[in-house]
């Protein structure tokens, strides 16, 4: 059944980075000459035409939007792409750039037509084509509930005859004599799609988004993928897709040492090196103000140079008090996102790439925790040697170490620079203990944190070492209970009922009444206060629905304070 | 004149334009008399970009570069022409993946061993920021060392005839190893020379699907040549389920082309499964 008149008539804003078109726009030079394969109502074709001074063929199936198209002032020609001879119907002309905009999908033979656009390639010329990624999440869940339900447009459309993932893309473009020079994303996250932007199916419960994203999310990176953009040259040796990274942003690793630690301090820096994210910056916090270790990490940066930016930053005062350091670190970084890191500590590879990916698909999350590893050893002349090594959190339940003050390990997790400007990251310069935790918890008492079970980073203690001067049980039982009860506005615990009972609110669109019954569950559960209020938090995750009572409960706190 | 014994770093590239950059500056940032190092490289992957980025780098090295003639020749093929090229007048070769960043003491410390130690023909790094999951000894005597960032004294290697090119990657370096072994010879670890490498457990989204392939094939192939049949039987029998029907086919024909003789020699030092946890991570066994 062919797709009612309008169905692909879509608003084009080039500037957007996480939409298809963005993405060919980008990839289309200033003055080509472009022919665009399934060009629906020309929009694209327009914008580039006006933005980038291209000339632009379109060719459809449609006779309406063909009509559409020419009204924008495109030459446009009705043609069926699985029979029609191109290079006939085009004069032998030959373009720079061959768009094919989710269009591969719906042939059932996408082979043909491709092979004919490389014949119409001029000398350097490339294909750029957007193809829709079937191992998105969504579609996952969907299948989980033993659903297959076509929609009029996106991922499961009613006319894709054609399902891909970018192994089939390459598999597909090699086997046209084709070699993907660039692979971008546009990502969604789950639940994002138009799939479940309509009615769930039933048979999949919602927790099972959090199973589903662990199990799947080891062996899948493109999990959020909504859809493929790649640029596909002809000829060439086979070779590896050079795949951009989405919009990778900057991160600035905010590093601390004190006095005493320089191997500690070598390993966390090569550690930063390494990490596969590009566009990374080592700030380096050196706690107190001793010129002769100051001096001992400027020679160390030396053995780093050129293979990660680092800049020096030294904050007087007892080098034990961690929060000045921390947030001298904060206020001096620069990047898209960022994360900390104590001496000792070292993040993987692909810490950055894993976490800054979540925060990019995902704009409603402030902060990324990955899962670490917990490595007891003890220090030799060369630098630390793990004796037991133990994972954690465990991946049933990875917010119970997040949020909990034991178990919390601020090394491993990445903050928004958006949150750093507007003061919620900062730790709490009171205590002199847990001053990470008191910086993430703060964070989360209104803000999505994601958290990710895959080790991501390693925290390393010596045997018999306070980690800080102030780091006994008593500092830190002290600092527990000065940040629990700077936070204690917020200690409230609703029962499994309650909790249903402010989703249905939600669901049912009650938006209005939810500060009364929000009000009314604090004023029965003011009892339990001494529970942590961030049981809450991780209670939401469990269910799956913590976004829409989040919501709501930040709607209704508004309301009360307002 | 410098006494510090000649070394040879040599490399085989695939697909690795991606490593280059920063492998290239860890090269330039190790600490070692400049007139007794070489770097060569051998892509397996030509055109993929790797020669014009050498080129563009300029790295301040003493460096070779070489497109494969016939594409992608694995690992060990790779490995066995560089050291061709650095003749026998080089005394030491250190094997580095790509995917690595040497510290910048790293070299110092495995020739500082190596010149110990001379019973040693390899002398492993310690693997940076993920620790290769194999066990040693407290003085560093290990089973076989992981060609990720080995010294190798080039006589031995020559002695032995490099890697056996009939494994075309993985397992090429416990093979090595344990000829290195019934040789008479030791293998060590040397903990204090720490190297980065980017393993495939910590870069995201990595295809493993060629890891798994090849490395159940050198299974078979090790099990075949130190252990015999029944050990061929008990490792096809653990892999059946561990992986799709189509790879351990595959994994079977590609052994049946390779398949070695069985040796008569053992060695306490060789174990036909010779680390537990290596064993998982490698041939999810």
């Amino acid at each position: 059944m062919p797709p009612s008149a309008g169905t692909y008539d879509f608003a084009v804003d080039p500037d957007d980075p996480n939409t298809s078109y963005g993405v060919i726009f980008r990839n289309i030079g200033d003055g080509s000459s472009v022919l665009d394969l399934g060009c629906a109502y020309g929009t694209l074709g327009a914008v580039l035409v006006e933005r980038r001074g291209c000339s632009v063929t379109g060719v459809d199936l449609d006779e309406d939007a063909v009509a559409a198209a020419r009204d924008k002032g495109l030459e446009a020609h009705v043609a069926d792409l699985r029979t029609t001879d191109l290079d006939a119907l085009l004069g032998h002309r030959r373009f720079d750039r061959i768009i094919v905009a989710d269009v591969l999908e719906h042939l059932v033979e996408p082979e043909r037509l491709l092979a004919q656009a490389v014949s119409l390639l001029a000398e350097g010329g490339a294909i750029v084509a957007s193809i829709p990624n079937i191992s998105h999440i969504d579609v996952q869940l969907m299948l989980a509930g033993d659903r297959w339900d076509y929609v009029p447009a996106g991922l499961l459309d009613r006319t894709h005859l054609r399902f891909y993932t970018l192994p089939g893309i390459r598999g597909m473009a090699r086997r046209c004599g084709l070699r993907l020079a660039s692979v971008e994303q546009v990502r969604l996250p789950p639940l994002g799609t138009e799939i479940w932007q309509q009615e769930p199916p039933p048979g999949c419960p919602p927790r099972m988004l959090r199973v589903w994203e662990t199990l799947a999310g080891h062996r899948n990176p493109h999990l959020t993928v909504y859809q493929h953009v790649v640029v596909m040259e002809p000829g060439g040796e086979p070779t590896e897709d050079a795949v951009v990274e989405p919009a990778a942003g900057t991160l600035d690793v905010v590093v601390t040492t004190a006095p005493g630690r320089i191997t500690r301090l070598r390993d966390a820096l090569y550690s930063v090196a390494a990490l596969t994210h590009p566009a990374v910056t080592a700030l380096v916090v050196v706690r107190g103000d001793d010129p002769a270790y100051v001096e001992e990490v400027r020679a160390l940066t030396t053995h780093l140079c050129g293979l990660v930016d680092i800049r020096i930053l030294v904050v007087p005062g007892a080098p034990h008090r961690r929060a000045p350091a921390l947030n001298a670190g904060l206020d001096a970084a620069r990047g898209d996102f960022v994360c900390l890191l104590d001496d000792g500590d070292v993040l993987y590879p692909h810490f950055a790439s894993v976490l800054a990916g979540e925060l990019t698909a995902d704009p409603r999350l402030s902060a990324a925790s990955g899962g670490w590893v917990h490595c007891r050893g003890r220090m030799e002349t060369h630098g630390f040697v793990a004796e037991t090594k133990e994972v954690a959190p465990g991946p049933s339940a990875p917010l119970d170490v997040l949020l909990e003050p034991d178990g919390v390990h601020g090394g491993s997790v990445m903050y928004r620079r958006a949150d750093l400007d507007a003061g919620r990251v900062r730790a709490d310069e009171t205590v002199e203990a847990l001053e990470d935790w008191s910086l993430l918890r703060r964070l989360c008492r209104w803000h999505e944190v994601l958290s990710v079970p895959e080790p991501l980073a390693e925290h390393r203690t010596v045997d018999g070492e306070e980690r800080t001067c102030a780091g006994s049980e008593a500092a830190r039982r002290r600092a527990q209970a000065a940040i629990c009860e700077s936070t204690a506005e917020l200690q409230v615990v609703l029962t499994e009922a309650e909790l249903r009972a402010l989703v249905g609110g939600v669901e049912r669109g009650h938006v209005a009444a939810l500060s009364d019954e929000l009000a009314e569950a604090r004023r029965q559960l003011e009892a339990l206060r001494a529970s942590p209020v961030l049981r809450i938090y991780r209670a939401l995750r469990q269910t799956g629905i913590h976004r829409p009572v989040r919501a709501a409960y930040r709607l209704a706190r508004g309301r009360r304070d307002g | 004149m410098d006494s510090s014994p000649s070394v040879a770093v040599q490399v085989v590239l695939h697909r690795s334009a991606r490593w280059l950059p920063k492998l290239l500056r860890g090269l330039e940032l190790l600490e070692y008399p400049r007139d007794r190092l070489r770097v060569r490289m051998l892509n397996n992957s030509p055109g993929d970009g790797s020669r014009a980025l050498i080129e563009r780098l300029s790295p301040r090295l003493l460096l070779g570069y070489e497109d494969s003639a016939e594409g992608n020749i694995g690992f060990g093929r790779g490995h066995n022409h560089l050291a061709r090229q650095a003749g026998p007048e080089t005394d030491l070769l250190l094997l580095l993946n790509p995917d690595t960043i040497p510290f910048h003491d790293c070299l110092l410390r495995l020739v500082e061993r190596a010149r110990s130690a001379p019973d040693a023909a390899l002398v492993e790094a310690c693997q940076f920021p993920l620790e290769h999951p194999k066990a040693y000894d407290e003085d560093g005597t290990t089973g076989w060392c992981s060609a990720a960032c080995l010294l190798v004294r080039n006589r031995v290697y020559r002695e032995l005839g490099g890697f056996d090119e009939r494994l075309f990657l993985y397992c090429e370096d416990v093979d090595l190893s344990w000829r290195c072994w019934l040789a008479g010879h030791r293998c060590v670890v040397e903990p204090s020379a720490r190297c980065v490498h980017v393993t495939q457990r910590t870069d995201h989204g990595k295809d493993l699907s060629g890891e798994i392939l090849h490395g159940y094939v050198g299974g078979l192939f090790l099990r075949q040549r130190y252990f015999g049949e029944p050990a061929v039987a008990r490792y096809r029998a653990a892999m059946r389920p561990a992986v799709p029907a189509e790879t351990a086919d595959r994994a079977l024909s590609a052994f049946d082309s390779i398949r070695p003789e069985t040796t008569a020699q053992t060695h306490p030092r060789i174990a036909e499964r010779p680390d537990q946890q290596y064993a998982a991570l490698r041939w999810n066994l």
